[in-house]
C-alpha cells in the first residue's frame, strides 16, 4: 500500500477526532458508566447534577451512565452492518462491472430490486419476523440492516469497475493468464480502496440512522441499551412536552456528532480521490509567510523573490506581485 | 477597438508575394519578447523543486523559436510561467518576462509580464499574446458547437463587435487555417484531430497577436496531419508576421520549421543556436545524444545509442552539471561545478558545458566541434567542413 | 494430436479481418455502420526476425495486435500457432498465453498502480507454473535481462516511482516472465522520452536475436520501424497496403501512401522532401468500395475507386497493394469488370 499521508485539512482532522473519540467511548463506556442503565432506584426526573450529569428518567435511571452504555450498542451494531453491507456491494458491485453480460444483468437486478424497495418498511417487516431473542443480538441487527444498505455502494462500484476494466492493467492481467476472481479481488478492488471507504463511511451513517429508528420505534429489544432506544423512552414518557431536555437531547447530539465525523472524514476521502480538489501544494501557512493570498487564482500565477540560488540557505522571501 | 479583418483577397495577394515577412511599420528585427533569469519552482521550503532555472531568451518579430526537451525539462512550465497561467503550485520566484507590443493606434508599449495586474494581463491576453495548448484537442467544451468557441473569445475581448462582426470573423479564421465555414455549426466530437488543432490555432489568432506559443500541438497527431498542420502554421505566419515559440520533444521538427533552437534540461538552457547549425553541428553532448536519438531514413542501418541513464529527477539533482552523469564526455570539473551559459566566440550560439568553456584544458570532441556547411558554400569562400 | 513442430515460423494469420458494427445514432431500425477495422490481413512471426506494423490511428494496427493476442476474436481468418491452427471459437487458453504475450504503449497504464514490481513480476510467474520458492529469483533474473540492474532496487518500488523507459523495460520482463515464443508490442516506445526510446528498441532487437522470440512491432513512426525491422508492413484504413524484406519500402516507396506517409516525416537532412498538399478532407475519407486510399491519392484512377487492388509484386520480396503496379493494363481492366459484374449480381439477389 501507498504510504499513508496524513491528511492536513482541517476538516478532516476534526472529523477523526470526532470519530476517535466516540469510538473510545465505544469500547471504554459501560466501564465509565457512574451506574447501571437500567437501575430505577434514583429519584426519578432529575436535573442534571454533580452525582447525575445528565439527570434521571421518568423511571428513575441514569441518563448519562444509559448515554454511555448506549454509546456501545449503537456504534457497534453500526460498523457491523457498514462493513456486511460493504463486502456485498463489493462483491456484487465489482463482479458485476467486471463479468458484465448475464451476469452483470443478473446481479444489477438484485441491487435494483434492493434499492427500489424502501429500506425501512422492509426492515420492520423482516424484523417483525425475527424470533424476539435474537433482537437483541447486535449482529443479527446489524446483518438485517446491512441487507437494505448496501445496493448503493453497489451500483457506485459497479460503475466504478467499468471504467477501471479497459484499463491496460487490467488486459494485462488477462493476456498473462489471470483467473477473472484474482483480477476482480487483486487488481481491480485496490484501485478502488478510496471509493470502498467512502461507501464504508456511508453505509455506516446510514446504519446509524437504521438502527436509531428501529430502536425508537421499538422493534429491537428494550434490554439492550442504545441511544435509540433512550429517544423511544423519552418519546414515551413525553419528555419533549415536559421540556426535560437532558433526556433526549443528548443522544440526538451524540448521533448527530457521529454523522458529522463521518461526513468529515469522507470529505478527506473525496479530496483524496480527486486531487483537484485538494489545497494545491502551498499550505496555508506558507502562503502567508510568502505574502500570497488565500486563493491562487488561475491566471495569475505568483510570484515570489527568494535568493537565486536554490542551493543557500532560503531567507525570508519578498512579495513583489500577487 | 476593432482588429483589421483580414479578408481572403487579402491572404491570396499576400500569398502572391515573394517575400516571407509582413512588410509593415514593424522592423522585422524588433525583438517581441525577452526573458531575463527566469525561475520557477514548485512548492517551497525544503519540498522546493526548481522547475526553471535561471533562463534568459529572446525573441524576434516573425521569428520561430523552437524549445526542446523531454520530461523534467522544465519547457511547458517555463511558457506558462512567462504568461502567467502556471497552476498552484508552481510560483514564479525570479526574472523578467518583457513583452513588446504595438497597439492598433500604432504607438508600442512594453510590458513585463511578471509583475503586471490581473487588468494588465487581461489586456493583453489573446490580443498581443495567445496560446494553444498541449490539450487543445480536448480544450474545446464538448457541448457547445464550434461557433460558439470563437463568439466567446471575440465577446470578450471584442466586447463592442456586432453578432453579425463576429461571424463574419470566425468564417474568416476558419478560412485562413482551411476549414470550410460548416464547421462553425459541428461539435467537437464530429471533427478530427487535425480540424480540431486548426480551430485553436484559428482561435489563438483570432485577434492578430504577435506573439503566439504553442504546446507540443502536433504530439498527438498523426504524422502527415502533422505535416499539414506545420505547413499551415509556416504559412500563417508569412501573412500574419507573428512569432511563435514552439514546444515539443521532436528536436528533428525544430529542425524544420525553427528559425533559432533552444534545448533545455532539467530546467536549464544547455544550448542555444539556430536550427541548421544545431542540427549540422550541436556543440552540447545532450544536444548530441538528442539527435543521435532518431533513427536516419536514409544511410546504412548501424546500432545507435540513445543517452544512457534516465530523465532528470528534479528533487534529486546531480552535483555540478545536471548532466554529468549521462554524458559520455564528463570530465572531474563536471561533477563538481555547474557550467553556465556561455556564448561561444562572437556568434549568437551559447552552451553551457564545460567542454567549450576558455580555460578548457581538454580537446573538444570532434562531434561536438563541427563547422557548419553555410548553404552559399560557393559565394562564400570560407565555408567548409571538418 | 502430434505435438507441435518447432518451425521457426511462430504466428502466423492468414486473412484475419475484423468489423465492428455500431448502431447510427438517430435512426431506428436497419441503422448499423460496419466499421472495418482490419480487412484480410495476412503475416508471419518468425523467430529471431522483427516484424514491424506501420500504421496510424485508425489503420487497424492495435485491432491486429490484440487479434493475434486472442484478446479479441476475428470476423473471420485464421490464426496458425506453430503449425497448429486456432479454432475460431476455441477460448483463449493458459497455453496460448505462455507462447504469446503483448507490451502495451503507457507504461504506467500497464502496470497496477496499488502492487509494486515484485507483485507485477511475481504473478506471471506462479500462474505459469514457477514454485514459490523460486520468484524471488526468478524475477531477479527477468529484471536483469532487461537490464534493469541491481534488480533488489527495482523489485519493491511501486510504478509511480520508476521513470517510463526504466518501467517499460518492467513490462516487457513481465512478458518474458511466461517465457513466450511470440512478443507483441504495440507502440512501446511512443510514451517514452525521446533519449531512452532506443534503449527500449535496443533490447527488443537483442531478445529477438538472443532468445530467438518473433517480434511483431507495432508503430506510427517509420524511421524506428526502418531501424529495427527484419519485415516491414504498411496499414491503411485496416488493409495491408505494402510490404517488404527489411527496409526496401522506406527506400523505395511503391504505394502512394507510403510516399505520403514517408515526404510527412520530419527530415532535416533533406528540406526539399514534397510537402503533401493541404487538404481538408484528407484525415477522414476512407472509401467504402475499392481502394480505401483513393480519395487521397494523387494517382487516383477509375479502377482504384470501383475496385480493391490486389497484392502486386514491385520488387524482390516486396509487394504493394495498388493499381499502378498492374503488370498488364488490360488484365486490370478486366478485372475491374469482372468484380462488377458480380457486384452486379450480389446486389440483385
Amino acid at each position: 500500500m501507498k504510504a499513508l499521508r496524513l491528511p492536513r485539512s482541517p476538516k478532516v482532522i476534526l472529523g477523526l477526532i470526532i470519530l476517535g473519540f466516540f469510538g473510545i467511548l465505544t469500547v471504554v463506556g459501560p466501564w465509565l458508566a457512574p451506574y447501571s442503565p437500567s437501575a430505577t432506584n434514583f429519584i426519578p426526573n432529575l436535573l442534571p447534577s454533580a452525582q447525575h450529569w445528565l439527570g434521571t428518567t421518568s423511571l428513575g435511571q441514569d441518563i448519562f451512565s444509559q448515554l454511555l452504555v448506549g454509546a456501545r450498542a449503537t456504534m457497534v451494531v453500526a460498523i457491523v452492518a457498514g462493513l456486511i453491507a460493504t463486502c456485498l456491494s463489493m462483491t456484487v458491485g465489482i463482479a458485476a462491472g467486471y463479468l458484465g453480460g448475464m451476469s452483470d444483468e443478473g446481479l444489477s437486478l438484485v441491487s435494483n430490486v434492493y434499492l427500489a424497495i424502501p429500506g425501512l418498511p422492509l426492515l420492520i417487516v423482516i424484523d417483525s419476523y425475527l424470533p424476539v431473542g435474537s433482537r437483541s443480538n447486535a449482529f443479527v441487527i446489524g446483518l438485517i440492516i446491512s441487507l437494505t444498505g448496501w445496493a448503493w455502494g453497489a451500483r457506485v462500484l459497479r460503475a466504478q469497475t467499468m471504467s477501471l476494466r479497459n484499463r491496460d492493467f487490467v488486459e494485462v492481467a488477462r493476456i498473462i493468464g489471470e483467473r477473472p476472481y484474482r483480477i476482480m479481488f487483486s487488481e481491480i478492488a485496490p484501485n478502488l480502496l478510496p471509493v470502498l471507504a467512502s461507501s464504508l463511511l456511508f453505509t455506516i451513517l446510514y446504519s446509524i440512522g437504521a438502527y436509531v429508528t428501529l430502536a425508537y420505534i421499538g422493534l429491537t429489544s428494550t434490554s439492550v441499551w442504545n441511544w435509540g432506544t433512550m429517544l423511544y423512552w423519552a418519546q414515551a414518557n413525553n419528555a419533549p412536552l415536559s421540556n426535560e431536555w437532558y433526556w433526549f437531547v443528548p443522544p440526538g447530539i451524540c448521533i448527530a456528532l457521529v454523522g458529522t465525523g463521518l461526513a468529515l472524514v469522507n470529505f478527506g476521502i473525496d479530496e483524496f480521490i480527486n486531487p483537484r480538489l485538494r489545497a494545491a501544494g502551498l499550505t496555508s501557512r506558507q502562503r502567508r509567510a510568502l505574502g500570497l493570498p488565500r486563493r491562487i487564482r488561475l491566471g495569475l500565477t505568483p510570484v515570489i523573490r527568494p535568493p537565486r540560488n536554490p542551493r543557500m540557505t532560503v531567507s525570508p522571501a519578498r512579495l513583489v506581485s500577487k | 477597438m476593432i482588429a483589421e479583418p483580414l479578408d481572403t483577397e487579402t491572404i491570396a495577394k499576400v500569398s502572391e508575394s515573394p517575400s516571407t515577412e509582413t512588410e509593415g511599420s514593424i522592423a522585422p528585427n524588433d525583438v517581441v519578447l525577452e526573458v531575463r533569469n527566469l525561475s520557477v519552482d514548485y512548492g517551497v521550503g525544503d519540498k522546493m523543486v526548481r522547475a526553471v532555472n535561471d533562463v534568459t531568451l529572446k525573441l524576434r518579430r516573425s521569428k520561430v523559436l523552437g524549445i526542446a526537451g523531454e520530461s523534467g525539462s522544465g519547457k511547458s512550465t517555463l511558457v506558462y510561467a512567462m504568461t502567467r497561467l502556471l497552476r498552484a503550485p508552481g510560483v514564479i520566484s525570479g526574472g523578467a518576462v518583457t513583452l513588446n507590443m504595438t497597439n492598433d493606434d500604432e504607438a508600442d508599449s512594453s510590458l513585463d509580464l511578471v509583475t503586471a495586474s490581473e487588468k494588465e494581463l487581461r489586456k493583453i491576453r489573446w490580443s498581443h499574446v495567445s496560446i494553444v495548448l498541449q490539450s487543445a484537442l480536448n480544450a474545446l467544451n464538448p457541448v457547445y458547437r464550434i461557433g460558439r468557441e470563437f463568439d466567446e473569445v471575440l465577446k470578450i475581448h471584442r466586447p463592442d463587435m456586432s453578432k453579425t462582426q463576429r461571424r463574419n470573423r470566425a468564417v474568416e479564421l476558419l478560412t485562413m487555417v482551411g476549414l470550410n465555414e460548416d464547421r462553425l455549426t459541428r461539435f467537437p466530437h464530429e471533427l478530427s484531430g487535425g480540424q480540431r488543432q486548426r480551430i485553436m490555432i484559428a482561435v489563438a489568432l483570432a485577434l492578430n497577436p504577435e506573439l503566439v506559443i504553442l504546446d507540443e500541438p502536433t504530439t498527438a497527431l498523426d504524422v502527415v496531419t502533422q505535416r499539414e498542420i506545420i505547413n499551415e502554421l509556416l504559412d500563417l505566419r508569412s501573412h500574419l508576421g507573428f512569432a511563435m515559440i514552439f514546444i515539443t520533444h521532436d528536436l528533428s521538427l525544430l529542425v524544420e520549421l525553427a528559425d533559432e533552437i533552444v534545448v533545455m534540461y532539467a530546467g536549464q538552457i544547455v544550448e542555444r543556436a539556430g536550427a541548421i547549425e544545431l542540427f549540422e553541428a550541436p556543440r552540447h553532448p545532450y544536444t548530441l545524444g538528442l539527435l543521435n536519438s532518431f533513427p536516419p531514413m536514409h544511410g546504412e542501418r548501424r546500432e545507435l545509442e540513445g543517452i544512457p541513464g534516465s530523465p532528470p529527477d528534479l528533487s534529486d539533482l546531480p552535483a555540478g552539471c545536471n548532466f554529468h552523469t549521462r554524458c559520455p564526455y564528463a570530465m572531474e570539473r563536471c561533477s563538481r561545478e555547474e557550467p553556465a551559459l556561455v556564448a561561444l566566440g562572437d556568434s549568437e550560439r551559447s552552451v553551457a558545458c564545460w567542454l567549450h568553456a576558455a580555460d578548457s584544458s581538454e580537446r573538444v570532441p570532434i562531434e561536438l566541434s563541427r563547422q557548419v556547411r553555410t548553404a552559399s558554400a560557393s559565394a562564400a569562400p570560407g565555408g567548409d567542413e571538418s | 494430436m502430434t505435438e507441435a513442430m518447432r518451425t521457426p515460423v511462430q504466428l502466423s494469420a492468414r486473412s484475419l479481418t475484423r468489423h465492428f458494427t455500431t448502431r447510427i445514432p438517430g435512426r431506428f431500425l436497419h441503422a448499423k455502420r460496419t466499421v472495418r477495422a482490419v480487412e484480410d490481413v495476412s503475416l508471419d512471426l518468425i523467430e529471431g526476425r522483427v516484424t514491424a506494423v506501420v500504421g496510424e490511428s485508425g489503420s487497424g494496427k492495435s485491432v491486429l495486435a490484440r487479434m493475434l493476442a486472442r484478446t479479441i476474436s476475428p470476423t473471420s481468418g485464421e490464426l496458425i500457432l506453430q503449425g497448429l491452427p486456432i479454432a475460431k471459437h476455441a477460448k483463449r487458453t493458459l497455453d496460448y498465453a505462455s507462447r504469446v504475450q503483448l507490451v502495451l504503449q503507457d507504461p504506467y497504464a500497464s502496470n497496477n498502480p496499488v502492487h509494486r514490481i515484485r507483485h507485477s513480476l511475481a504473478r506471471p510467474l506462479l500462474i505459469h507454473g514457477a514454485h514459490k520458492n523460486d520468484v524471488e529469483n526468478l524475477s531477479k533474473a527477468a529484471l536483469a535481462r532487461v537490464s534493469l540492474e541491481p534488480p533488489e532496487r527495482f523489485l519493491d518500488r511501486y510504478p509511480h516511482e520508476l521513470s517510463g523507459g526504466q518501467l517499460q523495460r518492467v513490462s516487457i520482463a513481465r512478458a518474458l516472465c511466461v517465457k513466450p515464443n511470440v512478443l507483441l508490442a504495440d507502440e512501446p516506445i511512443s510514451m517514452l522520452d525521446v533519449s531512452v526510446r532506443l534503449g527500449v528498441l535496443n533490447l527488443l532487437r537483442g531478445l529477438c536475436d538472443d532468445e530467438h522470440l518473433a517480434v511483431l512491432y507495432i508503430t506510427h513512426d517509420i524511421a524506428s520501424a526502418r531501424y529495427l525491422a527484419d519485415e516491414t508492413i504498411v496499414m491503411y484504413a485496416g488493409q495491408v497496403v505494402e510490404r517488404s524484406r527489411g527496409t526496401a519500402l522506406v527506400d523505395e516507396p511503391a504505394h502512394p501512401y507510403t510516399q505520403l506517409l514517408i515526404a510527412s516525416v520530419p527530415n532535416p537532412t533533406d528540406p526539399t522532401s514534397q510537402a503533401p498538399v493541404r487538404s481538408e478532407h484528407s484525415s477522414f475519407e476512407i472509401a467504402e468500395q475499392g481502394c480505401p486510399f483513393a480519395p487521397r491519392c494523387s494517382f487516383a484512377m477509375d479502377v482504384c475507386r470501383q475496385s480493391d487492388p490486389p497484392d502486386f509484386k514491385v520488387g524482390e520480396g516486396h509487394s504493394s497493394r495498388c493499381w499502378l503496379y498492374a503488370s498488364e493494363p488490360e488484365a486490370v481492366v478486366e478485372v475491374a469488370l469482372t468484380e462488377r459484374r458480380r457486384e452486379g449480381e450480389a446486389t440483385k439477389t
